[in-house]
């Protein structure tokens, strides 16, 4: 049904216009052929006409020689009838008219009569022809004009002749003219012949009736006649030929050519194709006589009369309805075509919206549009995923209502940049009020004209990044804060280092001076306090130490509770009585990996602190120990690193001022204090930081200002406790020596007054030599003299070790022993691999030295190498 | 004594007053030689015999008026363009058509049918038969008129190229009898001719569906004005009225026939 009127229309439309086109040419091409006809029918009219006017005007004059004839009585000479003619011709175009003849009616009897009266006259040479007798004769007896031809007819007798004779008696009878059939001329005959007539008039006996034949026959008398050439007649009419009208004159209705008289056209050349070629036969009544006028058109009449109208209506008319046509198809499939290009257009409109509202439904990234007023126009399945929103809920509100509170002036501001941002980090707020954080890209959408007419953003979910940033803050924090404990810890250990030295030649010079004195000497209480200071120094230097990890210790696997309970015991005794000490310890075993020392330790830093903490007021300090079981949540919480699991957790709290948020962050930071200058190092709980740490725990801090803190310590539990190994036993006095050489190596001077004096003491040959190059000549001197080499580690040009090396390749099963101030594990297992058979720690050079001579010496194996500090 | 003579009063006074618009304004103006053209047309008039219907009239015409008369012979459609013209004054045996009517007035005379002689072996049976077939040609005499239908007939066959024009009817005679025309358009005057037996015999004849038409004495109104038209018309009427149009027509008709023609 609807193919019809689009296909249909059009052709109907040039089917109409295609009909009215062939009807207008139709009509054309009948008006073209009307106005050839008419053309053609005017142009016979007017030739005819023109030939009866010229036939009518030779009759004319023949009357007038008849009139001549008449108004003589009959009797005209020949020089009146010459003069008579030539006025006559004179001054009119009368070409094709011969001769004007006048001949007399003559019966046989009178012939001869009539013959010598012309020659008695002025024809001398008048004879009738043809010769021969005969009924009558008219022969012609006047002819004008007097040329030599016309008179050659002289005496011609045209009754003779039955043609002539014919027309000479039909005017007889009728009394006007009559014409003859085709005939030649006499004058012609004698050269060139064209076909001709004649023209006769009767002549009558004047004053006689003529009213009937009868009458008209009894009273003639003669007969005027003109002679003519048909052709010279025609030409006069015309010219040589009437343009594009072929004509001929036939005699009679017959067409011969026995009885063509004239053809205006000799050769007529082919007509050409698709010319019409008009045609018609008209007769004509000449005197009487009938001519059939015969003409037809040629080429050139209808070139000349058509007009071109129709083919140009035919060409012009068939183009327009064409175009018609096709403006019509055009119209009529207008809607069909622009739904068909709308529906292709929707379709592929359809499968691009298709396509991008995949991409847009599917994508890992929240997507928004917002309108021009700022109002969300469109969320994508993931934002509403992320946000946990309803469309509903977040459709036409303003895009800065689910962005954070902190984050909303800043985001208001960009939106109203109108530019393009990307990767704007934000807070969103999510259903139910928690926090997303994302990353807002917004691009402003632009109309055609240019006009802001919304935003499209992209939100992506950057939350696990962030907390993956903020865990990597607070790991790099932890790092620099590790890196700069370690830089400490260097620092300190190296500091220590030198104490420790110092500190040997204190405490061992005292203890030789206390030896050299009595203890009643008023001196001794002074070495003492001296003593205790040096003491106390080297505690200090344990701790730095300590704190700095580079102290050996002990891990054993033990229950921690007893532990505990030891430093409780320790901790009542120091604290003040205003200090109320709570205990909650877990009833259950919980064992650790530690080292008892190092747990005392830290309850002792911790409650130290805490005591400070409550500035000299009465208060209470809680220790606490039970089970923790530590998931991934709850560690995230914590925020420290630590592997899930069970954790021996013990905390520390106390009713103490408490710690803002800028102090809890640093203290465990190393020298950090709150306290005033010389009430306390800052280096307490950073030990205890470093010792957890050693335990592979981790030490936390809750403190409100105004309400306490509380420590939390987790230390990893382990399945069952080992059976704690007995303490070695320290052994306290050595064995005087035998006088064996002892090389003591050391770039401390006084360590080495102090190691001389108290080695010799004890019945040893001692050198010692400052510079370690110095010991390897003198050994290389004599490699036999000396029984035992302890140098010190740390010295310029060679340290130690290396000395311990080239002493061992001079001579191979010298023992050696090296101090140093910090023996490290890298030392220790060095050392075991060179064979260096003891390892001395520089500060208990005083207690331990002596003995270890004397082991070394006795070639017994030091007890474990690590002597480990008391 | 007045009371009687009223009536003759009144007739005399009538008879006064008509006696000078019938003495001055409807005598014929001889003042001049008039002119009249004779065509020749069957019995109207033959150049062969010099007489003929139309002749006879024209004589009886000048001998009635006293005018002297130019009389000429010529093709009757040079008549109607001079009689248009105004330098022929009369001619005869004219119909009248609208055309006609704007330039000569006439006085009719006779009236009859129009007729179409045609050939037997022409296949016709009717005029339409003959309008059909495009193979048959007519011949008239150029400038002739007839009845309303005769006309259509004929300028529809003229549209088409099929007709054949003559000067006058003996051509016409001999080109049917060739067969180069199929038919031709003849009035009762033309029977004498027709009734030869060559012409008898192949053609038969076909009534135009038209009533008869008059015929008159054709007046130029160019030539004459309105009161010698008159004067004129009333010495035909005279004629008419006094029998000698029906005697003149008995000349050359049956005395039926005549009687027919001239009284309409």
């Amino acid at each position: 049904m609807k193919r019809p009127l689009s296909s249909l229309l059009p052709l109907w439309v040039a089917a109409g216009s295609l009909a009215i086109t062939l009807g207008l040419w139709q009509h054309e091409r009948l008006g073209d052929t009307a106005h050839l006809r008419t053309s053609f029918d005017f142009a016979m009219r007017q030739t005819t006409t023109s030939i009866e006017q010229r036939m009518a005007s030779y009759e004319q004059m023949l009357r007038g020689v008849q009139g001549l004839f008449a108004a003589s009585h009959n009797k005209v000479d020949r020089a009146s009838f010459n003069a008579y003619v030539d006025a006559l011709l004179a001054g009119s175009d009368f070409t094709g008219l011969q001769t004007i003849s006048y001949g007399p009616l003559l019966s046989a009897d009178r012939l001869d009569a009539h013959i010598a009266a012309q020659r008695g006259a002025d024809a001398p040479g008048f004879a009738v022809r043809p010769p021969g007798p005969r009924e009558a004769y008219a022969p012609a007896t006047y002819i004008a004009p007097a040329t030599e031809r016309s008179l050659a007819v002289l005496g011609y007798d045209p009754f003779s002749d039955p043609v002539r004779r014919a027309a000479m008696l039909q005017a007889r009878d009728s009394g006007s003219a009559a014409l003859t059939a085709r005939t030649a001329l006499v004058a012609d005959t004698q050269g060139g012949s064209q076909p001709g007539f004649l023209m006769f008039l009767p002549l009558y006996a004047s004053g006689q009736p003529v009213d009937t034949i009868a009458q008209r026959r009894e009273h003639l008398i003669g007969w005027v006649w003109a002679g003519f050439r048909m052709t010279d007649v025609m030409s006069s009419l015309y010219g040589e030929s009437t343009p594009g009208l072929a004509l001929r004159v036939h005699d009679g209705t017959a067409l011969l050519d026995d009885t063509l008289m004239y053809r205006s056209v000799p050769d007529e050349p082919a007509p050409g194709a698709g010319m019409p070629i008009l045609g018609a036969q008209e007769y004509i009544i000449v005197a009487g006589h009938t001519w059939t006028l015969e003409a037809h058109t040629l080429p050139e009449f209808a070139k000349r009369h058509r007009r071109d109208a129709a083919t140009v209506i035919l060409v012009a008319g068939s183009g327009l309805s064409l175009l018609l046509a096709l403006l019509t198809y055009q119209l009529a499939t207008a809607r069909s075509r622009a739904y068909g290009v709308a529906r292709t257009m929707t379709a592929e409109l359809r499968h691009s919206e298709e396509r991008y509202r995949r991409i847009v439904d599917t994508a890992n990234e929240g997507i928004w549009l917002t309108d021009s007023a700022g109002a969300i126009s469109f969320v994508n399945p993931k934002l509403l995923q992320l946000l946990g929103h309803t469309s509903a809920e977040m459709l036409g509100k303003p895009l800065t209502e689910f962005v954070a509170a902190d984050d909303r002036a800043a985001t208001l501001a960009d939106l109203a940049s109108r530019e393009t941002f990307s990767r704007r980090e934000l807070r969103l707020l999510c259903k139910g009020g928690a926090e997303l954080w994302g990353s807002l890209s917004m691009a402003p959408i632009l109309d055609a004209s240019g006009e802001f007419v919304g935003g499209l953003g992209m939100v992506t979910d950057i939350t696990e990044r962030h907390q993956a940033e903020s865990k990597r803050a607070l790991l790099e924090t932890q790092l620099r804060e590790s890196q700069k404990m370690e830089a400490i810890g260097t620092l300190a250990g190296g500091i220590a280092h030198d104490f420790n030295n110092i500190l040997a030649v204190i405490l061992g010079n005292v203890s030789l001076t206390q030896q050299e004195l009595d203890a009643a000497h008023h001196a001794a209480q002074h070495l003492g306090q001296i003593e205790m200071a040096g003491i106390r120094a080297r505690s200090l230097v344990q701790k730095i130490l300590a704190f700095s990890r580079m102290q050996p210790h002990a891990l054993v696997n033990q229950p921690i509770r007893p532990l505990i309970e030891e430093s409780i015991g320790l901790l009542r005794s120091t604290l003040p009585a205003s200090v109320e000490l709570d205990v909650q310890l877990a009833d259950a075993p919980l064992a650790v990996s530690a080292d008892a020392t190092q747990v005392q330790q830290i309850l002792l830093n911790l409650c130290t602190n805490a005591w400070h903490a409550l500035h000299g007021s009465a208060g209470r300090i809680t220790i606490g120990l039970d089970a923790a079981e530590l998931d991934p949540a709850s560690i995230e919480l914590l925020g420290v690193e630590l592997a899930p699991g069970r954790y021996a957790h013990l905390w520390v709290r106390d009713t103490g001022s408490g710690m803002d948020a800028a102090t809890r962050a640093r203290v465990f930071e190393p020298f950090f204090t709150t306290k005033r200058i010389g009430q306390g190092t800052g280096l307490g709980l950073s030990v205890v930081h470093g010792i957890v740490s050693a335990h592979h725990g981790v030490i936390t801090v809750d403190s409100t200002p105004g309400h306490g803190s509380t420590f939390h310590l987790y230390f990893p539990l382990l399945a069952q406790p080992e059976v704690p190994r007995p303490e070695p036993v320290r052994e306290r006095l050595a064995p005087p020596g035998q006088g064996e050489h002892v090389l003591y190596v050391d770039d401390d001077q006084p360590i080495l007054l102090m190691v001389e004096a108290m080695l010799k003491r004890l019945g040893y040959r001692v050198t010692t030599v400052e510079h370690p190059r110095e010991a390897l000549e003198r050994v290389r001197d004599d490699p036999l003299s000396f029984d035992l080499v302890v140098t010190d580690f740390n010295m310029p040009e060679l340290n130690g070790l290396e000395l311990a090396i080239e002493l061992a390749a001079l001579r191979p099963g010298l023992p050696v022993a090296i101090s140093s101030g910090f023996v490290s594990d890298e030392l220790r297992s060095a050392a075991l691999d060179r064979g260096v058979r003891a390892l001395l720690q520089k500060e208990y050079t005083l207690e331990q030295l002596p003995q270890l001579v004397h082991h070394l010496l006795r070639g017994a194996q030091a007890p474990e190498a690590a002597v480990v500090s008391g | 004594m007045l009371r009687a003579a009223r009536p003759l009063l009144f007739a005399c006074l009538l008879t006064a007053l008509a006696v000078p618009a019938a003495s001055g304004a409807d005598k014929p103006d001889c003042s001049r030689t008039l002119s009249l053209g004779l065509h020749e047309h069957g019995l109207l008039y033959s150049s062969q015999t010099g007489e003929g219907i139309d002749k006879d009239i024209a004589d009886e015409l000048v001998r009635r008026s006293g005018c002297k008369f130019s009389i000429s012979l010529m093709p009757r459609a040079r008549i109607w363009q001079l009689i248009e013209s105004g330098a022929l004054d009369f001619s005869l045996s004219g119909i009248t058509n609208d055309a006609r009517d704007r330039f000569a007035a006439f006085a009719w005379y006779f009236s009859n049918k129009y007729y179409l002689l045609v050939r037997k072996d022409a296949g016709v049976k009717s005029l339409a038969d003959f309008e059909r077939n495009p193979a048959l040609r007519l011949g008239v005499i150029r400038g002739f008129r007839y009845g309303a239908s005769a006309n259509r007939f004929v300028d529809s066959l003229e549209a088409n190229q099929r007709l054949s024009n003559s000067a006058s009817l003996d051509p016409l005679y001999a080109v049917l009898l060739e067969n180069r025309v199929q038919a031709m358009i003849i009035e009762p005057f033309d029977y004498p001719t027709i009734e030869q037996a060559t012409i008898r015999e192949v053609t038969q004849v076909l009534e135009f569906d038209d009533p008869a038409v008059p015929h008159g004495l054709i007046m130029s109104k160019k030539a004459l004005p309105p009161e010698q038209q008159r004067a004129w018309r009333a010495l035909v009427d005279e004629m008419r009225a006094d029998g000698t149009m029906q005697r003149i027509f008995e000349k050359y008709f049956s005395a039926e026939w005549a009687r027919a023609m001239t009284r309409f």
